[in-house]
């Protein structure tokens, strides 16, 4: 019993040690940049990774603001995310896009196994996330496996 | 016998002037403007020599002689007396294309040997000098002469048509020049025949008529973006999204922006569209020049009156 609860406190160390790929914008450039940072401290990945996206390092800045997922779920190789609209309502134009691309970026890259995301908003269906970008539609991971800015 | 008198002749290799005095000249001067010729359309020089009190030239498997003493000539078997030869004579002897302008004989400076045209390319064999370009339009690949160019049995002038290859709906993507042949890459048109050009923030994403093209025009930073396709449509907008990232890639690359993927809810699902965001100094007729150049297109619509201060993207 002791042995198992030793163990399973060395996974949980493990588990805190893996690195995460995250999508933050350089502050020199403007530009996304990919970092590997340290896991957070959420019981999940995609907690993680909003929590990370959130928290930028030095010399970088990010468009996703914190709190900003209410919830998420996943249906087969479906992530449904659900943000919170009050964080994000005063994004604008170049920040919409960036918010989307920072988000879809680090999860496609950190979860495998989820091949589309959908986006909610408040707990429903909307068709734009603030102003500009549609998201009536899921994002296939094609598309966002790598920057789509090039 | 020795001609009383000679007149005056030109001789031209294409435009430049290689040749000017009697109509008859020396063996030694004949034998350098054999020479000249040669080196343009690909032929092997002249060789002279002399037996007797005969002087010889040998030039393409014929040979052309004069006795110094009768100053009688031989062409082959036959024998012609100096009143009667002329360089243009001469010239036709050796079956050397010419073309008579005006008292100046005119040798084409370029031969175009063989176009042969696949599906995709199309190659120019030809010898002298390149005296012709190529002009694409909707339907056709044309080579106009620049120059004096034979080819087959014609020399055509300056601006006149020599070929005319049907193109097939394709056109000329690209040009690899090399002296002696050219490499025409061909690519297939693009299909849009009409565009609809709308100031970004004005479409709201409403539907287009098919077989149209929507493109958006704001300020911002040099950027062009289209709509990803999404797995909910089930492939219906994938063809849309295959034929708006190539030609969007295109434009960005040649402009030097940078390309994106967006759903932008100004841009249409399922229609071939993009959004352009000029960077400053920019102009918009400039793009329509530069989408001119790329595909062939008619402006069904052009409400763009953007480009007013704060537009978005600014």
């Amino acid at each position: 019993m002791r042995f198992s609860i030793i163990v399973l406190m060395l996974l949980d160390l493990v588990a805190l040690a893996i690195d995460l790929k995250v999508a933050y914008v350089d502050i020199l450039s403007g530009n996304l940049k990919i970092l590997n940072v340290e896991s957070g401290k959420a019981e999940d990945t995609v907690k993680n990774v909003f929590l990370k996206l959130s928290d930028p390092p030095l010399g970088f800045t990010s468009c996703v603001p914190k709190n900003v997922l209410r919830v998420y779920f996943k249906i087969g190789n479906l992530l449904v995310i659900d943000l919170r609209g009050e964080e994000i309502e005063d994004l604008n134009f170049d920040e919409e896009r960036c918010l989307l691309h920072q988000i879809l970026l680090s999860l496609f890259m950190n979860l495998k196994d989820v091949e589309d995301v959908k986006i909610l908003i408040d707990g429903g269906k909307r068709n734009r996330l603030v102003e500009f970008v549609d998201i009536s539609l899921s994002f296939p991971r094609e598309l966002w496996s790598t920057w789509p800015q090039r | 016998m020795i001609p009383i008198f000679s007149l005056s002749i030109t001789l031209n290799l294409g435009r430049e002037c290689v040749y000017s005095g009697g109509d008859l000249p020396n063996f030694s001067v004949l034998e350098k403007v054999l020479t000249l010729i040669s080196d343009y359309l690909g032929y092997t020089p002249p060789t002279r020599d002399s037996v007797a009190d005969s002087e010889y030239l040998e030039f393409r498997g014929k040979i052309l002689g004069v006795s110094k003493s009768t100053g009688n000539y031989t062409l082959g078997e036959k024998t012609v007396e100096p009143e009667f030869m002329s360089l243009k004579r001469i010239l036709e002897y050796f079956d050397i294309p010419i073309l008579e302008k005006k008292g100046t004989l005119i040798v084409p400076e370029c031969v175009l040997r063989d176009i042969r045209v696949d599906p995709n390319s199309a190659k120019i064999y030809y010898s002298g000098n390149p005296a012709f370009v190529y002009k694409t339009s909707g339907t056709s690949l044309k080579i106009v002469s620049t120059g004096f160019v034979l080819y087959g049995e014609k020399i055509y002038e300056p601006g006149e048509t020599i070929v005319e290859i049907p193109s097939y709906g394709m056109k000329v993507a690209k040009i690899l020049e090399h002296l002696g042949n050219d490499l025409i890459f061909m690519e297939k048109l693009e299909s849009t025949e009409k565009l609809i050009l709308e100031d970004f923030g004005s479409w709201g994403g409403n539907p287009i008529p098919t077989r149209t093209m929507l493109i958006l025009f704001g300020r911002g930073s040099g950027l062009v973006v289209i709509r990803p396709f999404s797995r909910d449509l089930k492939g219906i907008d994938l063809e849309a999204f295959r034929s708006s990232e190539k030609l969007a890639r295109r434009v960005a690359n040649i402009l030097g922006y940078s390309f994106e993927i967006c759903p932008l809810a100004d841009l249409p699902i399922g229609s071939k569209s993009m959004a352009i965001f000029l960077k400053k100094g920019d102009e918009f007729e400039d793009i329509l020049e530069i989408l001119r150049e790329m595909i062939d297109f008619e402006i069904l619509d052009n409400r763009v009156d953007a480009f007013g201060p704060g537009g978005v993207g600014d």
